[in-house]
């Protein structure tokens, strides 16, 4: 990869990742730590790697930081049991992608993690689970229960969707 | 040979019975590895196979699941399902027909479609600090600084010139003396090297200042800073004389005002260059600005000011007025370690 191409990578890149591990995390300083410090280690590596397999590779980096930092802090869990009882807005009115995202929130890590690679990014599963070190089976799984989680959280946050 | 077989026969069939005596069993089995064939043969003889049993144990369609042997949490998982595409029509369609033909709730695929998160518009802010740029474009942007900031404080003195000029003739030098005064209203006595305090005097320090011009006040000269004699500095009041006392101080102290330059109209500071270099400079280069203000064009209030700016930062820019290549059309160029450029003048009608 060149100088050029990194510049590009930087520019395409950043804002997605960073939204990425800020939803994630929920902490916007960590998160720009984090992906400060994945291109950093890019940086380090940029003649050795293709243009083409960027993407994957930031995000499967940032990722794994993301991890190491909701394992060093106990206040975060990875897979934290799902409560449903602190979800209900008392605002059923509000903006759905806003609704949406603070109960996904609510979500474990990994559950919030594999449905934004979903959403924000369009991975396929194959990709995800080469981001998250996770079978394609468990990232179904994962995504399907967050699914069902966030429907039951409008649910009973009173909001249709349809 | 007939009897061979028949002999072999017979070990076999004592063989399969479990009758056979060891020395039987080796030789049956030895047989059989040599002749595999016979194996197939013996075994039908004997009926070893087991036969397919055709009858049936229990009625197989208690078996078979449908949709709606599914409960809400595996329906909704299964419309979740549905909802990413991991499912065909059919079998969406026979999940939502069994969905609402049974009693799991409404639930439809469009509110598992409309779960999709959309990104909000936020960005990574400090996107500027990853990007890398190559020496040239480092060097261009370092010289374009370096030229803006030269501007910018060339301005800044042409802009200042006429303001502390104006200040400058508006200054009454017992003003500082005052100033002097009031912020340090003790008298001070050197002795030795140590500090005494005198008492208070019993007049106010805006009482010490008096105008007249005629008469000197009685005061001491100032102490050198070094002075190791014992020395007393006094200030006589007990006549309310008019007075502009000096202030003298040593060891760490630095005198402020001299009483002979204030005597005498300038407003010199005696501070030293280390602690006001930079006051130095920029009265320096504002006389001269202002000397050259009178006579001379802008380029040589430029050309002053680049100086000045190279004596107070120890840069190294020069502006010059060069005959450009067509005679008398003029040029001037501006030159410094990172950036130089030229640019002509017009022709004087």
């Amino acid at each position: 990869m060149t100088v050029k191409e990194y510049n590009i990578t930087v520019k395409e890149l950043a804002d997605p990742l960073f939204r990425f591990i800020y939803r994630s995390l929920k902490e916007r300083d960590r998160a720009n730590d984090i992906v400060q410090d994945t291109f950093e280690k890019l940086w380090i590596i940029v003649a050795e790697i293709e243009f083409g397999a960027v993407k994957p590779w930031l995000f499967r980096t940032a990722y794994n930081r993301m991890i190491d930092v909701i394992r060093k802090d106990s206040r975060l869990s990875l897979v934290e049991c799902y409560d449903d009882s602190s979800l209900i807005t008392e605002d059923p009115q509000e903006n759905l992608n806003e609704v949406l995202h603070k109960a996904l929130e609510k979500l474990p890590a990994i559950q919030r993690a594999v449905i934004l690679l979903r959403d924000y990014e369009g991975y396929s599963y194959q990709e995800i689970a080469s981001i998250t070190n996770l079978s394609e089976s468990q990232v179904k799984v994962y995504i399907f229960r967050g699914r069902v989680s966030l429907r039951r959280y409008l649910e009973r946050a009173g909001i249709t969707v349809n | 040979m007939e009897n061979g077989r028949k002999n072999i026969e017979e070990i076999l069939e004592r063989y399969f019975e479990g009758i056979a005596g060891k020395s039987d069993i080796k030789m049956a089995e030895d047989y059989l590895l040599m002749h595999p064939e016979y194996m197939e043969a013996f075994e039908e003889k004997w009926n070893l196979r087991l036969e397919r049993q055709e009858k049936e144990f229990f009625p197989e369609e208690i078996l078979y699941k449908s949709f709606s042997d599914l409960d809400r949490e595996q329906m909704l998982l299964l419309a979740a399902a549905a909802a990413e595409g991991d499912m065909s029509a059919e079998e969406t369609t026979a999940l939502f027909e069994a969905i609402n033909d049974g009693c799991q709730g409404k639930i439809t695929l469009s509110d598992f479609k409309n779960l999709k998160l959309r990104p909000f518009e936020e960005g990574f802010r400090y996107k500027s600090r990853l990007l890398k740029i190559n020496p040239l474009t480092r060097t261009i942007r370092r010289g374009v600084i370096y030229a803006l900031a030269a501007a910018a404080v060339i301005t800044i003195f042409i802009i200042s010139a006429p303001l502390s000029r104006k200040t400058a003739d508006t200054i009454n030098p017992a003003t500082y003396v005052a100033a002097a005064i009031t912020k340090k209203t003790e008298t001070t006595e050197v002795t030795g090297s140590r500090y005494v305090t005198a008492p208070e005097p019993s007049v106010k320090s805006s009482e010490k200042m008096y105008s007249r011009p005629d008469t000197k006040p009685v005061v001491t000269e100032p102490k050198s800073e070094t002075a190791e004699t014992e020395s007393v500095t006094t200030i006589d009041l007990s006549e309310r004389e008019p007075l502009i006392p000096t202030i003298a101080f040593s060891g760490d102290i630095r005198p402020v005002m001299s009483y002979a330059n204030v005597m005498a109209g300038e407003n010199k500071l005696l501070s030293t260059p280390k602690e006001n270099w930079i006051v130095k400079g920029f009265n320096g280069a504002i006389a001269g600005i202002s000397n050259l203000r009178k006579s001379e064009d802008s380029f040589e209030i430029a050309d002053k000011s680049i100086k000045e700016i190279n004596k107070l930062l120890g840069w190294n820019m020069q502006l010059e007025k060069v005959a450009a290549t067509d005679g008398d059309r003029e040029a001037i160029t501006f030159r410094s370690d990172l950036v130089s450029f030229s640019k002509p003048l017009k022709k004087k009608q």
